[in-house]
């Protein structure tokens, strides 16, 4: 396989994580879908400057975000995330009563939060990437991204108590409201 | 980072929340510490774990969700190459308009055949663009028509309306032979002109156009294979559906000087600024 065909195959298998971060920062699936789209379109292009050594999810979210970014110039405000609306029917979250209230309370308090908490948030709680790799995403000091990753939780922890009795999973859908 | 009482920092605990710490180190083990011996640290860091784990469990489903079909990398790569190949086909067409328009504005026309002129013009245009290059070539099973004695021809590109021939002169020059058809059968004499570092003689033989393109510096050769090309009868180019075969005007042949006798070829330099 040529360098470029393993790049592609590597692009391939971050689709789902790109998707996911995608929709967690824009609240839509459809703007997700988008936002991917013109990032794998940019990554295509780019492709050689991309350091084989480095790891191709940090590079991809750092191109998504700026992408984002560049996307809300034109944009007056950005959706609220909550649960429960048909504009995101392909992006099922577990919900039995209990749980669906949780994670609706829950993404209803990350959208109360100040953005560049809440980006901080995304990428460590929710992508798993290290405080480094977070911060080099969002093109920020280490210590700016834990002082807002502290923030951001002291915010969730006061407004958000999870409900103990979390049961498994049954398929809904997120929406955002506007 | 860590305190000095043994008590571990804010920075500690959000780092052990978040999975920073590595569980063989001493800062793991001191918010453990600190947890077993503080129930309300314990509290908040089991409450911060919860909400971490349900924001993962909250989005999990779009990691299994089926990827749409316009996300395939291969979709979109394929799209890229055709965008890419329509921007240079523009920029091609951008380029032969601009060389067109330097060589038919720099200069009175030399023929006063309009047709000619631009049929000159865009097959010095067409030599120069790296799709004319041989190796792009069709095979040639049968050369589709009797060449002179010393000349070889080792390939054929037929465009929409030109034919061109990839030759070897006697001395083994490669040279680029184009023709195309004319709905005016007349005759008209060797002209030549250049532009970059090709040299093109060109003229007429009934409906037949013919351009052949060397290197700069080559006139007196190119202008003596014109001579011996310009007996040769191709075929029509694949596109055009000629009506009248060339033996149609013979007549006209005779106001072309046979390639035995001598030929007055009206060299004048076309004055194109490269």
């Amino acid at each position: 396989m040529t360098r470029q065909g393993e790049f592609d195959a590597l692009l391939g298998e971050e689709i789902p994580h790109l998707r996911r971060y995608a929709l967690a920062l824009t609240g839509s699936a459809h703007r997700a879908d988008d936002l991917v789209q013109d990032c794998l379109e940019r990554a295509l292009r780019k492709w050689r400057l991309w350091n084989p050594a480095s790891r191709l999810r940090s590079w991809l979210f750092r191109m998504l975000y700026r992408q984002y970014l560049n996307s809300l110039r034109g944009q007056k405000r950005r959706p609220e995330l909550t649960l429960a609306d048909e504009q995101l029917p392909e992006v099922a979250v577990p919900a039995r009563h209990g749980a669906q209230r949780e994670c609706e309370e829950l993404l209803s308090d990350m959208a109360k939060l100040p953005e560049a908490q809440r980006n901080a948030l995304w990428l460590v709680a929710l992508e798993d990437m290290s405080y480094a790799e977070a911060a080099w995403v969002l093109n920020i000091p280490i210590g700016t991204l834990r002082s807002r990753l502290a923030r951001g939780r002291d915010s969730l922890r006061a407004r958000h108590q999870p409900d103990e009795t979390v049961q498994p999973a049954v398929t809904t859908h997120l929406r955002s409201v506007r | 980072m860590s305190h000095t009482d043994n008590h571990p920092s804010e920075q500690d605990c959000l780092a052990f929340v978040d999975g920073q710490l590595s569980p063989a180190g001493d800062t793991y083990r001191r918010v453990l510490r600190a947890m077993q011996s503080d129930p309300a640290l314990a509290q908040r860091i089991r409450q911060d774990q919860a909400q971490r784990e349900q924001l993962a469990r909250t989005f999990d489903a779009t990691l299994k969700a089926p990827i749409p079909p316009r996300l395939d990398p291969a979709g979109l790569r394929a799209r890229q190459r055709g965008q890419d190949r329509r921007r240079l086909a523009m920029a091609a067409s951008v380029v032969l308009g601009v060389t067109l328009g330097v060589v038919m504005l720099s200069d009175e026309p030399q023929t006063g055949d309009e047709e000619l002129e631009r049929f000159a013009a865009i097959s010095l245009t067409a030599s120069q663009q790296p799709a004319s290059a041989p190796h792009s070539d069709t095979p040639v099973d049968e050369p589709p028509a009797v060449l002179p004695a010393g000349f070889k021809l080792t390939g054929i590109q037929d465009h929409d309306t030109i034919s061109e021939w990839h030759l070897m002169d006697r001395s083994g020059k490669p040279l680029q032979l184009f023709i195309a058809s004319s709905q005016e059968p007349r005759t008209a004499r060797f002209h030549a002109s250049q532009h970059g570092d090709k040299e093109v003689v060109y003229w007429r033989r009934g409906d037949r156009l013919f351009a052949l393109v060397g290197e700069r510096g080559t006139r007196g050769d190119l202008t003596q294979s014109a001579k011996a090309l310009s007996e040769i009868s191709p075929a029509a180019p694949r596109q055009l559906a000629d009506t009248a075969p060339p033996s149609a005007h013979e007549d006209d042949l005779a106001t072309i000087a046979p390639a035995t006798a001598p030929i007055t070829v009206p060299v004048t330099v076309q004055k194109t600024p490269n």
